[in-house]
């Protein structure tokens, strides 16, 4: 199974977006982001399942909490970006 | 002892506070330096003490940044915006936390409004004060002397209507009046965490509704092959490691305020100062300052004896109060008490009528024995 990372600006940004998605009843895990995938060091993001993550997506827009970029994540460990 | 010394400091807290604190000292590391679970515990505990404080006063919680005490966060505010020779409009009950850090920038002080008990004398002087180039206006909600409770609304009012920055100190308010940074339209809300709020010392709130500047630089956990502090909240002005025993601590501090009903803490301590005010009218050669709007805390003079000495004997008798000029000598100057001192009486949800009482008593014995 996969998952999808949702990368933030900081450690804040990214619990605020997860108390989003708790309260949208989107499971999720704030975790430090991949180094690939936190270009000025010291990222964070949101990881939800992949069944979850359009509509991860769509309640992170319409709260108004912009991520910066979104991964697909294998469970292999393969990070690939992606538009959701 | 009697402790009447909660503008200062509050000593009696909830006990959770001091069981957060313990309990983060031997469970919590560093928030935002690693992804392990006791970091992670760490990071929860600030982010729910961040959205607690936001809904409380009113803003996000990226927008409440953790500082060591109001001090701290009175001078991130006043550097933010204020330079050498910018106009800031001070009320006349300002702290020594805003009065020096504004002497130090250099900035031009006009100090509007100095009669006590008068709001509406104090609006008219912030009216007359607030001139074309005003870079900024600094307002203490609450007097840590007399318990003047400023009419901080009409004043942020006025700012918004002028489109001049308020910075309100709400050191003496925050737990006990409301105070939201969006409703004010306030620049800046700073606050202590260990007087009203309950937590621990060495902890203190900024809330920030403007573009801030940096007073540390360092370590924020984020973006860290920059050269410079993030440009976003809070990491920007959270340098290093955090206080996060005194934040566990704050966070219990502040759910012990909203478990209580609104208003029910002011009504408590108004209840205790005016049954004290009322003892200490009847005792002859005792000044009381007193008037409306008042909080809980009241400042009084003996004719002929020294404040200190006052409070020491008090102190021999168990009972803590403060004595002197309260850091606050540009309100003792607005009162006309600035040569003798005053003794500060101001109390916390902890207090009761009977230790008033007893203060009553002792205050007598005191005065009979000179």
């Amino acid at each position: 199974m996969f998952s999808y990372l949702f990368t933030f600006r900081s450690l804040t940004a990214a619990q605020s977006a997860g108390s989003i998605l708790h309260r949208a009843a989107v499971a999720c895990q704030v975790q430090r982001a991949p180094a690939q995938a936190s270009a000025q060091g010291c990222g964070y993001a949101v990881r939800v399942p992949g069944t979850e993550g359009r509509r991860a997506a769509s309640v992170l827009r319409m709260w108004q909490r912009p991520f910066g970029k979104s991964y697909r994540l294998s469970d292999g460990g393969r990070l690939e970006e992606t538009a959701l | 002892m009697i402790y009447f010394d909660a503008g200062a400091t509050t000593l009696q807290k909830p006990p959770t506070v001091a069981a957060a604190a313990a309990r983060a000292i031997s469970s919590c590391a560093s928030p935002g330096r690693g992804g392990y679970p006791a970091a992670m515990r760490a990071a929860d505990a600030l982010f729910a003490c961040r959205q607690l404080a936001g809904q409380m006063f009113d803003t996000e919680a990226e927008h409440v940044v953790f500082t060591m005490n109001a001090t701290h966060a009175l001078n991130l505010a006043i550097k933010s915006l204020v330079g050498p020779g910018d106009r800031v409009v001070i009320s006349g009950f300002e702290h020594n936390a805003f009065r020096r850090p504004l002497h130090h920038i250099g900035a031009e002080i006009c100090v509007a409004g100095q009669t006590l008990f008068d709001p509406e004398d104090t609006l008219r002087c912030f009216r007359e004060a607030l001139k074309p180039g005003t870079k900024a206006v600094v307002c203490t909600h609450v007097s840590n002397v007399f318990g003047y409770i400023l009419p901080l609304e009409q004043i942020a009012a006025l700012c918004r209507e002028r489109s001049v920055p308020l910075i309100v100190d709400a050191s003496q308010s925050a737990g006990v009046l409301p105070v939201r940074l969006r409703a004010l339209g306030a620049a800046f809300v700073c606050m202590p965490g260990h007087k009203s709020l309950y937590g621990p010392q060495g902890t203190g709130l900024l809330l920030c509704g403007a573009q801030t500047k940096t007073l540390l630089e360092g370590g924020s956990g984020s973006d860290s092959r920059l050269d410079d502090m993030p440009t976003y909240l809070p990491d920007r002005l959270e340098a290093g490691t955090h206080n996060v025993c005194g934040i566990c601590g704050l966070m219990e501090g502040l759910r012990f305020v909203r478990s209580r009903q609104p208003g029910s803490i002011l009504r408590h301590e108004i209840a205790l100062r005016t049954h004290l005010q009322t003892i200490l009218r009847a005792v002859p050669s005792v000044c009381v300052y007193s008037g409306e709007p008042q909080a809980g805390t009241c400042s009084f003079t003996v004719d002929g004896t020294d404040c200190e000495q006052l409070a020491q004997a008090l102190y021999a008798r168990g009972i803590a109060v403060r004595a002197g000029l309260h850091c606050a000598p540009l309100a003792h100057a607005s009162a006309g008490t600035l040569q003798s001192g005053t003794v500060r009486v101001s109390f916390s949800a902890f207090n009761t009528m009977e230790e008033t009482d007893r203060f009553a008593r002792a205050l007598r014995a005191v005065l009979q024995k000179r």
